[in-house]
């Protein structure tokens, strides 16, 4: 089944052309923890040395005179680290959420929903500002800021599947056979509903690593660790003297959320070909 | 407006008041929940670094939140302080929070709705223009520009607009709302405001454009198969009347419904907006507040701006009324 996805993926075209980016991101990233394997913080040379001028610092150094290369390195772990990782936090958060309220229904739902609502109200950046910032700034408490703020849009559509699943034939059946709710959510309703989460989880990956790069952008991510975001906000007031520092992890920055908003469009192609032809 | 149509509207209001209560409601729960599960108790949290604070001002906090009540009624006490709209006291500026919130709300409120306008005004044109010309050139050249303006990081972008714009062109100032120094009234004040404007409103409104102009194109294309569609063109309406006046028309209201959905984000770009450029806004506030780790004031900005994503989706449904008569108020 896996395979055949893939193989449907790769002819998507747009699936493909995210996949591929993906790959050139992770290679690049890989090859690079070998070949820039310093420490991003450590000044190496002289600060502000352009792209190009300097064979020791292919892509430069910022305004510490740290090595670009090396810090655009960190950054495609971090950002790949918490992309990943608060997406599956949401995804687990919105998916307990709507399976509870569309199984069950009644007044579980009904407090899900009011619960959904407020969450999606807030203004989510905003809200994910303020816990970093009082629970103070690390990778575990911004990983879990940009998880809490982004799984109602989950919640709300596993709780629509599972409100239409809930009534097929094979659940009933299901039922009927004497399985529990557990099972009869985990093993027969889930799966079914899961197509769309998938889809939604790969778009909320990019929406993820932009929010973590404007997190560390306003000085709020893990002082530890050198994320894109880092790079740019440190290089904000030289901007106008060396666009480069801030250019150069903004590029990264569009080109990993590009290719997980393609992939996204190519899983949504691919596991709804009903949808196709919009 | 005729006496039975104020009785309408207000009835309106009055039902849309009694469904967003519970939301504020909630949010002052999850606030003060934020402020109990942080370290320390809420004192420490809101007064910030350990010794930027006098102890009288730290009292006077214990006081206001009645700490040493137990939690429900610390609970009681900060929802009463909220209906009550006191949002504490900001140390750091030395101003009431509400007081500070007031000043910066209508440069906010300024660069949302013109960002907002740009928004819909360029993602309507886009989206028609790649429905009307669907898989031609035009259209191929539009997806691919939507595509690539999603994936930009809002503070990046400005921060990009300032370096050509304003350091290499010289166009456009890069940072304020106004010329610093000079003081000018009446029609030069508004021209000023107008050429500061130009690059954080742009900048804002750059990733709505491409999500407008793609659900406009959806939509249309959508639309463009509907069966008015078919009666107005065999009754021999032009293809772009029927494109601007029977399909835009009805693809106006999705768009008003994401609009509504999406104020709080529009909201979320304004801070990372006015932080790179300077724009005296709520999320310039919200930014100092971060440096200055205020964070009662922060928790206000936080509280405050949700009520007001509230009462904006409020008048986004009246909109939507205005354009579609199936819908009443």
């Amino acid at each position: 089944m896996y395979l055949a996805l893939l193989k449907e993926l790769l002819r998507n075209r747009s699936a493909a052309a995210g996949l591929i980016l993906l790959a050139v991101v992770i290679f690049a990233a890989a090859l690079g923890r070998v070949w820039f394997a310093g420490d991003p913080w450590e000044m190496s040379a002289m600060p502000m040395i352009w792209p190009g001028q300097d064979m020791e610092n292919p892509l430069g150094t910022d305004v510490m005179g740290r090595d670009m290369a090396t810090g655009l390195v960190s950054g495609a772990r971090v950002s790949l680290l918490i992309g990943l990782s608060s997406t599956l936090i949401a995804a687990l958060a919105g998916i307990t959420a709507g399976a509870l309220g569309g199984f069950y229904r009644g007044w579980i739902d009904a407090f899900l929903m009011r619960v959904t609502e407020i969450f999606q109200t807030v203004p989510q950046f905003v809200l994910a500002v303020v816990l970093v910032a009082i629970f103070k700034p690390s990778v575990a408490t911004v990983t879990f800021a940009i998880g809490i703020v982004s799984w109602p849009p989950t919640a709300r559509l596993v709780r629509s599947e599972f409100l239409l699943l809930r009534e097929q034939e094979f659940v009933l059946a299901a039922h009927t056979l004497g399985m529990g709710d557990f099972r009869l959510i985990v093993t027969q309703i889930l799966p079914n509903a899961l197509p769309p989460v998938i889809v939604m989880a790969a778009l909320n990956i990019a929406t993820a690593i932009q929010t973590e790069a404007a997190l560390s952008f306003l000085g709020l991510g893990d002082p530890n660790v050198m994320s894109w975001g880092t790079i740019i906000g440190n290089g904000r007031e030289q901007v106008v003297d060396a666009w480069y520092i801030c250019g150069l992890p903004g590029i990264a920055i569009v080109i990993i959320v590009l290719a997980f908003n393609l992939l996204g469009e190519g899983l949504n192609d691919a596991l709804n070909p009903h949808l196709k032809e919009r | 407006m005729t006496g039975s149509q104020a009785a309408v509207v207000f009835r309106f209001l009055r039902r849309r008041v009694w469904q967003v209560a519970p939301v504020v409601f909630g949010i002052a729960m999850l606030n003060f929940l934020i402020l109990q599960l942080a370290p320390g108790d809420v004192v420490d949290v809101l007064a910030g670094e350990a010794g930027a604070a006098t102890p009288e001002y730290m009292a006077r906090l214990r006081v206001h939140f009645g700490l040493d009540k137990p939690v429900w009624v610390q609970l009681a006490y900060y929802l009463k302080n909220t209906l009550m709209l006191d949002l504490g006291f900001s140390f750091r500026q030395n101003m009431p929070v509400l007081t500070l919130i007031m000043e910066r709300l209508p440069a906010t409120l300024l660069l949302m709705t013109t960002a907002m306008g740009v928004a819909v005004a360029a993602g309507l044109a886009l989206g028609v223009l790649s429905a009307r010309f669907v898989h031609r050139a035009v259209d191929r050249v539009i997806s691919v520009f939507v595509l690539i303006t999603y994936a930009l990081p809002t503070f990046w972008l400005g921060l990009m607009a300032i370096v050509l714009f304003s350091a290499r062109l010289g166009w456009l100032p890069s940072s304020g709302m106004t010329d610093i120094g000079v003081k000018l009234d009446g029609f030069a004040y508004l021209r000023d405001v107008a050429r500061h404007i130009v690059l954080p409103a742009l900048t804002l409104a750059t990733f709505y454009l491409a999500v407008y102009a793609k659900l406009v194109r959806a939509a249309m294309l959508e639309y463009f198969g509907a069966d008015f569609i078919r009666t107005a063109r065999a009754k021999g309406a032009t293809e772009t009347r029927i494109t601007l006046f029977h399909a835009l028309r009805n693809a106006l209201l999705p768009l008003m419904t994401l609009l509504g959905l999406q104020l709080g984000s529009i909201l979320s770009g304004a801070v990372l907006v006015e932080s790179v450029f300077s724009w005296p806004g709520l999320g310039r506030l919200a930014f100092e507040s971060i440096l200055a780790r205020d964070f009662n004031l922060l928790l206000g900005i936080l509280l405050f701006s949700s009520v007001m994503v509230t009462l904006l989706n409020i008048c986004v449904d009246a909109v939507y009324a205005l354009l579609d008569p199936r819908i009443e108020l």
